[in-house]
């Protein structure tokens, strides 16, 4: 009787340690589409607990903002107006510290239509050296010889792109760019403006007359746009793949878990052929994300300058969310969050997301300046060039 | 009491062991065993594992878990209570490795976690089924373990190496590279939990050539009761390793018979 007992309890033992894990409530519990304010906050939180990228180097605490919303959003009454503000304005305190520069929310139906949260924006907004937004192209044609190419698009109209393509004093090659939609105007079956300058500028890229000495691309005030655009811009200036830094991406759900840092590359176009001359990039506090790829790309060839202002600090990439189930996320009805897909790492191992990559040359903006007709920016990548 | 068995507890390992030898004597007793062969026996086992890890990811599009195999090596120290209970100690390196793997248009997309851990089973084995030269015992203990090395490999869509593809009058896409990649993993004091410990169950086939050596085929089942993380974020959900561990082995045995009632 004793042995059959004992048997019994190494039998009930080994099943106990068999279907141990059936046991376990292990699921992650993520509500698309809440139904009340309490619902609402936790979706967010836990999507960005494990979508946003910069866990490791963020100094938001978000399990504080844990404890400290839950209890506040759980007072709130989604339906009645004064909460659905009151619920906006604490979305605004809990991002307010995040670095991603590309961070943004904005609302559905579900609350306050059309209303934006941009806590980079309202950083930039109280820097010493904030400026508006300029459009250089109008000014710089002045420096141009006869003979330039403006073009702009308006096929997307929230995105017009103008680019323009001329030479200065027929010794340099300059170039600029508002926007990155270049490659989806370039193909276009359509004949636009932008495609025929496009086209202008790497034929002269491809012949480049002897008399060249230098080339000036302009990205200020140009906030990036589609990723196809690295290849397509930078790898005219390339006839083989150039590294240019690291991406890193979360693994899974933690906040901590990250894959390991895969090399960054820009891949040469068919018709792309090795620049050698000196290369001037002017940029400013407006250019951001694909602009400042582009801007740190050209950093890595062995003659280029960086004049201007320090960027932007949106140098992470946006991809779709089910890429690597990281970076931007939407709330049906209530909200879409843009955030990085990814963090990049320059060559130099840092990662200037949230704080901007700095100029070679300092030139800050010069309103009175700008006003009498003068590009102080340009005028010193001339004088670099020469 | 026969003075010679605190002789024997004095080797090591025996502090863990003493006292679960107290207990199975105490067991012994009830069960009406008075004769015990306190037999020794050292061995050697390699094996190959089979691990999985428990847990969520069904928030994570087109991705899953998948076990992994990897490969155990191990020392045992054995001791025979009774004609069927026996205790052994193993000291061993063990992999615990599992797969992160997408699916569908994500298909060709892999992670691999290759996890190693030096682990001390501690467990009872009873005999089943008896005879001369050949026998059949179910196991069962516990089992603590230290990650010491940890490698991870894989497979990811690159975002910054990319090919730009016109697929249509107008109409253009940009095609992802995928990159390999295979690096010794750096653990995260913040959030990686080296320690393990948990319950092990299994059987074990054993054909004794003569007195003193003998062969075994053993498998075992060892269920994790701590998380791979430390607690260091709200919302976290758990992840256990589930191991299956198919061995083989060869035993020397030392005999020296007692009794209980002496």
């Amino acid at each position: 009787m004793n042995k059959l007992l004992f048997f019994i309890i190494c039998i009930v033992f080994v099943l106990y340690v068999l279907f141990f894990s059936s046991c376990q409530k292990n699921e992650l519990e993520i509500s698309i589409s809440p139904t009340n304010s309490t619902e609402l906050f936790e979706a967010f939180w836990n999507k960005m607990n494990t979508n946003y990228v910069y866990w490791d180097i963020d100094t938001t605490n978000w399990d504080k903002i844990y404890s400290d919303y839950k209890p506040a959003f759980a007072k709130l009454d989604i339906r009645q107006i004064n909460d659905k503000n009151q619920a906006i304005q604490y979305f605004r305190e809990m991002t307010k510290g995040l670095i991603d520069c590309h961070y943004n929310i904005t609302f559905g139906d579900s609350l306050i239509p059309n209303y934006i949260i941009f806590p980079a924006l309202e950083k930039k907004l109280k820097a010493v050296n904030f400026h508006q937004r300029f459009n250089y192209y109008g000014i710089d044609r002045m420096y141009l010889d006869e003979g330039y190419k403006i073009g702009t698009s308006y096929s997307n109209p929230n995105n017009p792109i103008t680019v323009l393509y001329g030479t200065i004093n027929n010794r340099i090659l300059f170039f600029s760019c508002t926007g990155f939609a270049l490659y989806e105007r370039y193909i276009s079956s359509t004949t636009n403006p932008v495609q025929r300058t496009m086209q202008l500028f790497f034929e002269q890229l491809l012949n480049l007359p002897i008399d060249i000495q230098g080339i000036i691309i302009d990205v200020r005030g140009n906030q990036g746009g589609d990723l196809a655009d690295l290849n397509f811009f930078v790898g005219h200036f390339i006839d083989s793949p150039l590294h240019f830094g690291f991406t890193q991406t979360k693994s899974n759900n933690g906040r901590l878990d990250y894959t390991p840092w895969i090399k960054a590359y820009v891949n040469p176009e068919p018709t792309g052929k090795r620049i050698d001359l000196p290369i001037v990039i002017l940029a400013d506090m407006y250019t951001a994300s694909l602009a400042e790829a582009a801007l740190m790309a050209f950093k890595v060839f062995p003659k280029c300058t960086f004049i201007g202002e320090k960027t932007w600090g949106a140098t992470g990439p946006l991809v779709k969310e089910d890429v690597y189930s990281a970076g931007q996320f939407k709330i049906n009805g209530f909200l879409n969050v843009t955030t990085a897909s990814c963090k990049f790492k320059y060559l130099d191992g840092k990662v200037y997301e949230g704080q901007g990559f700095s100029p070679d040359i300092s030139v800050l903006f010069n309103q009175t300046e700008i006003f009498r007709g003068k590009d102080s920016q340009l005028e010193r990548a001339i004088e670099v060039i020469h | 009491m026969d003075r010679s068995y605190f002789n024997y507890l004095d080797m090591p390992f025996n502090c863990y062991i003493k006292y679960i030898y107290l207990f199975l004597l105490l067991v012994c007793e009830c069960i009406g065993i008075n004769h015990i062969s306190a037999q020794t026996a050292i061995g050697v086992k390699w094996g190959y594992t089979d691990n999985y890890i428990n847990a969520d990811l069904s928030n994570r599009e087109y991705t899953h878990l998948e076990n992994l195999g990897g490969y155990s090596l191990g020392i045992i120290y054995k001791k025979t209570i009774t004609n069927i209970f026996a205790l052994k100690a193993e000291l061993g390196l063990i992999q615990k490795n599992y797969r992160v793997e997408r699916s569908e248009s994500y298909t060709g997309i892999y992670e691999n976690y290759h996890n190693s851990y030096f682990q001390l089973p501690l467990t009872g084995q009873i005999d089943i089924f008896k005879r001369p030269k050949f026998s059949i015992a179910l196991n069962g203990g516990a089992y603590c373990a230290y990650w010491v090395y940890a490698k991870v490999n894989g497979v990811t869509p690159n975002v910054f190496d990319t090919s730009n593809q016109l697929v249509a009058d107008g109409q253009g896409t940009q095609n992802f590279y995928l990159t390999s990649y295979s690096e010794k993993y750096n653990f995260n004091k913040f959030k990686d939990n080296r320690f393990e410990f948990g319950l092990q169950t299994g059987g074990t086939l054993q054909y004794s050539i003569n007195e003193k050596h003998s062969f075994f085929l053993e498998y075992n089942y060892y269920q994790s009761f701590s998380d791979i993380q430390k607690k260091y974020m709200v919302n976290q959900k758990s992840r256990i390793n589930q191991t299956f561990l198919l061995s083989a082995g060869f035993l020397l045995r030392f005999n020296k018979k007692i009794n209980t009632n002496e």
